[in-house]
């Protein structure tokens, strides 16, 4: 049977006698209760008898009316309590029976005697009259003490039904609770016992199975929540034995990978410390390659500053010298013959191209403007030569910033880019407008030239090998880029292309 | 249960119930024999039954029943010491040997009935009231609870027994006398009455008694007796006591038994049958009512003695003391 069941049972068994002992109580107490209210009508019963006798006794000896009516009075009384008893007893109903008739016979008798004591005749009839007295009163003494002693057997009889009403209660309930606790009492035991080996059992199992020896196991005997429990710590003790090899593979595997994850940290951090040595001297080569091509700019312009000083002061002024002299001599000439001078005159001309050629080169090479005027003069001149150059392309001018808000390095940049861009504009863009804007914003300087030409795919230009796509946009992206400042382009076929350059104060502070 | 634990508790039980029915088992042991003497009829019923149902042989005893045609002369053979160890009889022959001797004493109260003992007159004979038995033949058993009766009834009636002439017969005779006309009237008991009036039909007529006179039958044994067989007397008392039980509980086949027994015809026995009150007492009324019949038999002159004896020395308590205490209701003993 299982421990529930039987817990169960031993939960339902105390109810069951409980409900047993309480119904037999009832059903006892009621009995009781019936007989004692038997006992206390047989006790009325021998009062009314005994009060019988009494009033017989006080009548015979005195013959008044007192007793002689009280006497009829109780035997109604008598016959009304002995009408109102129930008695199942045989023996008591007989003893009752017994009563009622012995009542039943005083009361003739004793009317009898009244009648006797009423007459009064001679003295012959006196006799007779004593006699037949004596012979009643006889009569109801002997009636009187037989209903006395029936009454008295009968109390005895109805006190002996309660008391064994009450032994067959007590012994009941003792029964009840005998047999029905007694098993119960001997299966807690059992039980108990069975539960705590068992539990006992296992928990030496655990012990020894907590003390690491996982190939433990405990015997089942029994089939109940207990033996489930055991069979239960059999599996729970096979499957740690299980998980305890597979954690042991597992321990291994996360020192394993432990220690490739540092060994990984170890590399990543040599690559990352690698990575930024390199990036380091990429900086460094890429600052040095700024510098360089800085330096390369600067010699540039340099070169063609000197260049331009030479043709200046050299074939410029040797030129210009000629040419003085020619004039000079042609002057003379004039004035001598006039033959000469049409050979003369045919040199003239080309001595002129060859000192507006020098001049085109020397401001091409570098305009002596921006050292001798500033940046904006040499620009307004720029754009106004422009507009004569190309009559077709109108250029909206709006300088806004100060010559000496312009760092000085940066004002060949910012020439050579509008230079650079306009040229474009000229060449490729067939733009008949170009606005041009140099300007200060709060913390950089802003350059912007803007076309309403019909413009291109920046992608597709950019894409260009370096050799095809020639040196224009990277040219203006580097200078932007190496003199500290920024290069973008957009552009759109068929709207135009916006070139914007700037660069910040800070930096070049 | 495992099948040794079944076998081993089977052992037990049966150890158990071997030793049970040794401890149960009376040794055998010979009976004590008593001679009773009882009149054949059914008032004596306890006896029959005791006798029938084998109570008296449980009780170690082999009682001997000698019957008699009345308790007067069962009475006398046990006094007589006429090989009588205990005999039945009613109030009134105990009490009229009560003057002469004391060695004799009631064991205890067999029986009483309210209605045993009538009048029975012929109405041929001018006999249809109480007052028509005067200057009539009676026939009486003298010194019989009839005897006591007439006496009670006459008296009852404002008459003395001298009023009427009494003729002494034996029991069995009274009824074919009336029957025959050799009285006018009988006072006796059943079943002679019934037997008279079942062959006079309507010339016979029961004259009332109106519950007069209270018969007792009592268990009667001399003392020498008593003494000598107290514990027999008291296995005896326990036989009718437990007669007495199966008549209360087993009504209509103790009627079968006694009509059985005392060769009474059932309708007989049925009629009469209600009138017997069952059960063994020694109370009080045993001693007003023998002193009332001695103090009519003082005033009647059936006896010299001139005063009533103390019964309480014809009362032996002991024995129905030990059998069925609550019984016994005797101030004084």
């Amino acid at each position: 049977m299982r421990i529930s069941t039987k817990l169960a049972f031993a939960v339902l068994v105390p109810v069951v006698v409980a409900l047993v002992v309480c119904l037999a109580l009832v059903f006892s107490y009621r009995a009781m209760e019936v007989a004692d209210e038997n006992g206390d009508i047989v006790r009325r019963i021998r009062t009314s008898i005994s009060e019988l006798n009494h009033l017989l006794f006080s009548y015979v000896s005195y013959r008044e009316e007192r007793p002689k009516q009280q006497f009829l009075a109780e035997c109604e009384s008598l016959a009304k309590l002995i009408a109102g008893i129930r008695l199942r007893d045989p023996e008591q109903q007989r003893l009752l029976e017994e009563i009622r008739l012995s009542g039943q016979a005083m009361r003739d008798p004793f009317l009898k005697l009244i009648s006797m004591t009423n007459l009064s005749g001679p003295a012959e009839s006196d006799e007779l009259s004593k006699e037949v007295e004596e012979r009643l009163v006889g009569q109801l003494l002997t009636r009187s003490h037989r209903a006395d002693s029936s009454a008295s057997r009968l109390r005895n009889l109805v006190d002996d039904e309660i008391h064994r009403t009450y032994t067959r209660t007590t012994a009941l309930i003792f029964l009840v609770l005998v047999f029905a606790t007694a098993p119960l009492t001997v299966m807690l035991v059992r039980t108990r016992r069975n539960i705590t080996t068992s539990l006992g059992r296992l928990r030496k199992g655990t012990q020894v199975v907590r003390s690491g020896n996982l190939d433990h196991s405990i015997t089942v005997e029994r089939e109940d929540e207990i033996g489930e429990l055991s069979h239960a710590f059999n599996q729970m003790t096979a499957s740690l034995k299980e998980v305890t090899v597979s954690k042991s593979d597992l321990e291994r595997e996360v020192v394993e990978r432990k220690k490739a994850e540092e060994a990984l940290r170890k590399a990543h951090d040599e690559l990352e410390m690698r990575v930024q040595e390199r990036t380091a001297e990429l900086a460094r080569a890429n600052e040095t390659l700024r510098n360089l091509s800085s330096k390369l700019l600067s010699a540039q312009e340099d070169e063609r500053k000197r260049i331009a000083s030479d043709l200046h002061d050299t074939i410029g002024s040797c030129l210009v010298g000629v040419k003085y002299k020619v004039e000079s001599a042609l002057q003379q000439i004039r004035k001598s013959s006039g033959s000469a001078t049409e050979s003369l005159d045919g040199v003239l001309p080309r001595i002129h191209e060859a000192i507006d050629e020098c001049r085109r080169i020397q401001l091409d090479l570098r305009p002596s403007m921006i050292d001798d005027l500033g940046l904006l003069p040499t620009l307004s001149w720029f754009c106004r030569t422009f507009e004569q150059t190309y009559p077709g392309i109108r250029v909206e001018q709006k300088i806004d910033i100060g010559e000496g808000d312009i760092p000085e390095p940066l004002k060949i940049v910012v020439y050579r880019v509008t230079q650079e861009a306009m040229n474009n504009i000229a060449k490729h863009s067939k733009a008949d407008l170009v606005y041009f804007s140099l300007r200060k914003l709060d913390d950089r300087m802003e350059l912007v030239l803007q076309d309403n030409g019909r413009g291109f795919r920046v992608e597709e230009i950019q894409s260009r090998r370096a050799t095809v796509k020639g040196l224009g946009l990277t040219s203006m992206r580097e200078r932007a880029d190496l003199s500290g400042g920024s290069f973008d382009i957009e552009s759109v076929n068929g709207k135009g292309t916006t070139i914007i350059a700037s660069w910040p104060f800070c930096r070049q502070g | 249960m495992k099948t040794s634990r079944r076998f081993k508790l089977a052992a037990l039980l049966q150890v158990i119930m071997v030793l049970m029915a040794g401890c149960s088992r009376n040794p055998p042991e010979q009976l004590e024999k008593i001679v009773l003497g009882a009149e054949t009829a059914p008032h004596a019923a306890p006896v029959w039954i005791a006798e029938n149902k084998g109570y008296f042989r449980e009780q170690a005893l082999q009682v001997e029943i000698k019957e008699f045609e009345s308790g007067r002369t069962a009475l006398r053979s046990m006094l007589n010491a006429e090989g009588i160890d205990i005999a039945t009889a009613a109030q009134t022959p105990v009490v009229l040997n009560s003057f002469s001797r004391n060695d004799y004493a009631i064991v205890a109260g067999m029986v009483y009935s309210e209605n045993d003992v009538k009048i029975l007159a012929r109405q041929d004979r001018g006999i249809n009231a109480a007052a028509n038995l005067k200057g009539k033949t009676v026939g009486i058993t003298s010194g019989s609870s009839g005897h006591f009766f007439l006496g009670l009834f006459m008296a009852y009636y404002m008459m003395r027994v001298s009023d009427v002439k009494t003729i002494d017969m034996e029991p069995a005779h009274l009824s074919q006398a009336l029957i025959e006309g050799q009285v006018d009237a009988i006072a006796t008991w059943e079943p002679h009455i019934f037997k008279a009036r079942e062959i006079l039909r309507d010339k016979a007529f029961l004259l009332s008694s109106g519950g007069i006179y209270r018969t007792d039958f009592y268990f009667i044994a001399r003392n020498d007796f008593i003494d000598n067989n107290s514990a027999a007397l008291k296995r005896f008392l326990r036989a009718i006591e437990k007669a007495e039980r199966f008549i209360l509980d087993n009504n209509k086949e103790a009627m079968d038994v006694v009509a059985q027994r005392v060769k009474m015809d059932r309708v007989v026995l049925n009629e009469t049958w209600d009138n017997f009150k069952f059960a063994l007492f020694l109370d009080q009324s045993i001693l007003t009512s023998m002193e009332d019949e001695a103090r009519w038999a003082i005033r009647n002159r059936l006896t010299e003695a001139t005063k009533v004896p103390n019964y309480l020395h014809y009362l032996h308590t002991d024995a129905l003391m030990a059998v069925k205490p609550d019984a016994v209701l005797i101030p004084g003993k």
